[in-house]
């Protein structure tokens, strides 16, 4: 391998950053955005904590609340959650197999700019005047009043993120089918790979469901038709079924590249192949599918009729097998492994344990007799804060500090990244634990204040107090980061010794990332540990 | 290895995906100021800077892709999984249709359908248009895989003349229907048929603009030949969903009391 | 035997407990031999330096598969036979119809009685902080009688909302075009909230109301003094 001088291709210039069709610059933009709006969506939690600290309305009025629940509604779903997952398929995926670009590179730059330009619609709301405040459900009547806000600025949010996000998924999906180098084979790909590949599916097939939905929206609004309005044949439980026909299967969209990458980090670091590599893929397709039969457990108390009820119960509950069987395989893959306890490995444990409880809280809301009790109430919120909220951020989180060098080239401070972890745990748990709690005792969400019931009001304590610690690790965590981009010591290419072949370029990538197609010998695989060893006995 | 000498196919930068993504924000920002800020004259200004850079970038990403690199026939697949979405759009508005044809069987006979019914012999023309349309574009696309380019404009042009005639006598039967009384905003009956016809209609006029493009660029289309065949394959999708379209919008409608 | 305060809160109780046993099993299932595996198989220079191969067992994933799937079957089975029970209002309920608007309920019993109670009846008018059950005006609460079956017929009026009654752990949305329904029965009496569930603008979380729970007689005497003749007009068309 010659060692070519390149510029590495985040020193380029502003006009080269702007025009840019390179899916790493690409990758990084979205990362940067999306890492921006999460901490916009964090401030904005934080407040919703404040205020639920005590009864009473103490630092904002009602309004103010309920935009706050807005904003950190949809900037953590749409920017955070989804947004980050194009961050790591646009940079990663081409690297992993061994292709120069994505498909179609000038799609790519388009999709962020869609994203960028949704991007500034969202600050725009916070202009006095244009807030929303229909959550990020925007459920029609209510949406449709004025009280709610100006529904176009939600639903062309929406529109130009589905435009992104479809564009995105078009193109990571034929990326994915057809530039994979020789020696390749689906078989040999990595796991990460395989639940992008899902994900972008589910991506293609549910994002026109919700645009549909919003383009009811918008003109049901603007254009008077009949959608959601009784009197007239609408219903408007028909935008409740389009919306969860995507939004539910979104969830996966955004838990599977998260399941993606903690198959990539506990392989790596417990030195040995996925147990169970086969099923676990089809797990993966498993989880997809049936994921688009499952969305009318979000509707279990909307009044539709009780048989319908019971069905979607059925098929809901049956998706926690495969999700359970993707959980069993991680286990056994730490069995008989040689496991270091790096910071990506602490992070995407913690992961695990995160996602088992949100997992196994998530079963009773698919049993209309459990869910008639605690649907709406806080128990729900707990619930996907565990599995949306914590366990993907820190899948993110592992998978930032797992690329980190090869992103950047450096090292992060170790001690800070765990700093940040320990808070992160401890503060998430006393959060939402607690929540869990307060929504069994029947704590409605969406609340901006509550009555005094004393055991409500010690339990608010206790979670504002855990949020704030949360955010701190978060905040630590996100600096240490930012620092090392600069202060961070030079990395290897390849310090956590993977096969995987983003790891067999240097760190950072050159800008076509390699000098010629990389062909994969026949023992070759992106978790044979032991044959990238015999490479360097060569 | 066919990617060999590719460093030529990649390109590292390109300026025309910026003013697309620009656009949309612009005319997102129309509408906004149409709709929620009453700012008609700003509307105005945001819709028309949004509509020239749309052009201006559609053209100049068209000419780039025709005149650099060599044809890698990845956009035939992108097109494909594009229709897959395609078909979800479509099939939310049928979702609402069709529920409230069925909850509301009885008064959707009784009260919503436009006086004298639709006009099923003009829903005939238009589908005969379209079909044509179909068999032209296949015209077209079997041309330029032969390296017929006389042919392939032709066939173009025709698949052009076709779309815009349905379009047009389309138009006219909104119109007429709309002088009758039945409006977007009458009942679920004119949303659903409104908002059928209507998306349906986009996607024709979508279809053109691709035909139009390559009408555009077909200098450069002999060793181009996958947009010929992607527009191709969007145009018989466009086609086909007339037929659902119209047998929902029409016969569905205004037939029948289940 | 522990006095039951509320149907059909007994039974959401009972699937509650099930479900909770059944998770902290399978939580230790996959917690134990996790952290087992963690400290057993960790990196230990000259002793463990190298993962040792490990083939896939096809008994262990048929079994991993099975047993979640009996499980998860079961537990949606049980849930299946509660559910018919809380949704189904026993043999002589009182029927009362229910209807939200932005913010307030509307109660309405079968002699055309009606009560309202807004967002701001349960608040303080001084400090606007929110009140108690007890501190609520007696005329916005809406009595029911205790140790009765009630059957709740739910409308809205603009947007969804939602009827949550506090102490028998059930719910229902008031949609609007559509009648929903819901039952629920109070033993003890007492006053108890009921809360909107589903967001509905500015007062969503004032949108509450208070149940009187009292004993029969006292319901019938309350249900008629003070009856309004005939304001069928105003109701909303169930």
């Amino acid at each position: 391998m010659a060692a070519v001088s390149y510029k590495p291709y985040f020193s380029a210039g502003l006009k080269e950053w702007i025009f840019t069709t390179d899916h790493k610059k690409i990758g990084i933009m979205y990362g940067v955005t999306s890492l921006i709006f999460f901490i916009i969506a964090g401030l904005s939690a934080l407040a919703i904590r404040l205020e639920l600290f005590q009864p009473g309305l103490q630092y904002m009025s009602e309004d103010s609340y309920n935009q706050a629940l807005t904003i950190h509604g949809v900037l953590m779903q749409f920017w955070w959650a989804v947004g980050i997952w194009s961050s790591f398929g646009n940079y990663l995926l081409p690297l992993m197999i061994g292709a120069r670009d994505v498909a179609f590179p000038r799609l790519n730059a388009l999709s962020y700019w869609f994203f960028f330009a949704a991007s500034v619609l969202a600050l725009l709301t916070l202009l006095p005047g244009n807030e929303i405040r229909m959550l990020w459900t925007g459920y029609p009547p209510f949406s449709l009043n004025e009280n709610a806000g100006p529904v176009a600025f939600y639903a062309l949010i929406v529109h130009l993120l589905g435009a992104s996000s479809l564009a995105g998924a078009i193109n990571l999906v034929v990326t994915n089918l057809t530039m994979k180098a020789p020696g390749i084979s689906l078989k040999k790909m990595n796991l990460f790979l395989h639940a992008f590949l899902a994900m972008n599916v589910i991506q293609i097939l549910g994002v026109p469901a919700l645009a549909g939905a919003v383009t009811m929206l918008l003109m049901d609004k603007y254009f008077h038709t009949a959608f959601f309005d009784p009197t007239r044949g609408g219903d408007p439980l028909l935008y409740q079924n389009l919306f969860w026909f995507y939004s539910h299967p979104v969830v996966y969209v955004m838990i599977l590249p998260a399941f993606g990458v903690i198959s990539e980090i506990i392989a790596t670091f417990s030195r040995r192949e996925i147990f169970g590599k086969t099923s676990m893929i089809f797990a993966i397709w498993g989880i997809a599918i049936l994921g688009f039969m499952v969305w009318v457990h979000h509707m279990f108390t909307s009044g539709i009729p009780d048989w319908v009820r019971i069905i979607f119960s059925y098929t809901t509950v049956l998706i926690g097998v495969p999700t359970g069987i993707k959980i069993f395989n991680w286990i056994f893959t730490l069995y008989k492994g040689s496991i270091r306890f790096t910071t990506p490995m602490l992070y995407i444990l913690s992961a695990i344990f995160m996602f088992l409880i949100g997992g196994l809280t998530g079963i009773p809301l698919g049993l209309p007799a459990f869910d008639i009790a605690v649907h709406d109430s806080h128990f729900v919120v707990a619930h996907f804060h565990y599995v949306l909220g914590m366990a993907l951020t820190l899948a993110a989180f592992g998978g930032f500090h797992y690329w980190y060098p090869k992103y950047t080239g450096r090292m992060y401070s170790e001690l800070w990244a765990k700093i940040g972890l320990v808070l992160i745990m401890i503060g998430s748990n006393l959060f939402y634990f607690l929540q869990f709690i307060v929504g069994l005792e029947g704590m409605p969400r969406r609340y901006a204040d509550y009555p005094p019931i004393e055991v409500w009001i010690t339990l608010h304590e206790l979670q504002t107090i855990g949020s704030i610690i949360l955010g701190l690790g978060l905040f630590i965590a996100i600096l240490n980061l930012i620092v090392s981009t600069k202060l961070g010591r030079k990395a290897e290419d390849n310090p956590w010794q993977s096969p995987s072949l983003e790891w067999l370029v240097p760190s950072p990538p050159p800008p076509h990332n390699f000098d010629k197609t990389p062909h994969m010998p026949e023992d070759w695989d992106p978790y044979n540990y032991e044959w990238l060893e015999k490479q360097y006995k060569k | 290895m066919a990617h060999e000498g590719s460093h030529a196919v990649h390109h590292e930068t390109s300026v025309w995906a910026l003013p697309v993504g620009l656009s949309t924000f612009a005319l997102a920002l129309a509408a906004i100021a149409y709709f929620t800020w009453h700012l008609p004259l700003l509307a105005v200004i945001a819709g028309g800077i949004g509509l020239a850079l749309l052009a201006i970038g559609v053209a100049g990403w068209a000419n780039e892709y025709f005149s650099k690199g060599h044809d890698e026939g990845l956009g035939f697949q992108g097109i494909v999984w594009f229709v897959f979405a395609e078909v979800v759009i479509f099939g939310a508005i049928f979702a609402g249709f069709w529920m409230a044809r069925v909850t509301h069987a009885d008064v959707w006979v009784r009260e919503w359908v436009p006086e004298g019914g639709m006009n099923l012999a003009l829903v005939a023309l238009l589908t005969l248009i379209l079909w044509t349309s179909s068999f032209t574009i296949w015209k077209a696309e079997h041309s330029i895989e032969h390296g017929d380019l006389g042919g392939y404009r032709l066939w173009l042009l025709a698949t052009i003349i076709l779309g815009s005639v349905f379009l047009i006598i389309h138009a006219w039967e909104w119109l007429h229907l709309w002088h009758k009384g039945f409006t977007i905003s009458s009942n679920m009956y004119g949303t659903g048929f409104y908002m059928l016809t209507g998306v349906h209609a986009s996607h024709v006029i979508v279809g053109i603009a691709m035909q139009l493009i390559l009408l555009i660029n077909s200098g450069k289309a002999l060793n181009k030949k996958t947009p010929a065949r992607s527009a191709s394959y969007y145009w018989h999708f466009v086609d086909l969903a007339w037929l659902l379209v119209a047998g929902t919008a029409y016969i569905v409608g205004s037939f029948g009391k289940f | 035997m522990k006095e039951i305060l509320a149907y059909p809160a007994s039974y959401w109780q009972t699937m509650y407990e099930i479900w909770l046993i059944i998770s902290i099993i399978i939580y230790l299932v996959v917690f134990i031999p996790g952290l087992y595996f963690l400290i057993k198989y960790r990196y230990k220079k000259g002793i463990n330096e190298k993962a040792q191969h490990v083939k896939d067992s096809k008994a262990l994933e048929v079994l991993w598969t099975i047993v979640p799937v009996i499980v998860v079957i079961y537990l949606a089975t049980q849930s299946f036979a509660f559910y018919k029970v809380q949704r189904t209002a026993p043999e002589g309920s009182l029927e009362i119809k229910v209807t939200g608007f932005m913010w307030g309920w509307e109660f309405e019993y079968p002699n055309g009685k009606k009560v309202y109670s807004f967002f701001n009846s349960v608040a303080n008018p001084e400090t606007n902080a929110y009140l108690k059950p007890e501190e609520v005006n007696d005329m916005f609460k809406a009595y029911i009688p205790a140790e009765t079956p009630v059957k709740v017929l739910l409308t809205s009026r603009d947007v969804i909302h939602s009827f949550y009654v506090h102490p028998a752990k059930v719910m229902e949305d008031a949609v609007p075009g559509r009648i929903t329904h819901m039952w629920f029965q109070i033993n003890k009496p007492g006053e108890y909230w009921v809360f909107c569930r589903e967001y509905c603008g500015t007062q969503h979380s004032r949108m509450a109301a208070v149940l009187k729970a009292v004993p029969k007689e006292e319901f019938e005497k309350w249900l008629n003094e003070g009856i309004q003749v005939s304001d069928s007009n105003t109701s909303t068309n169930f």
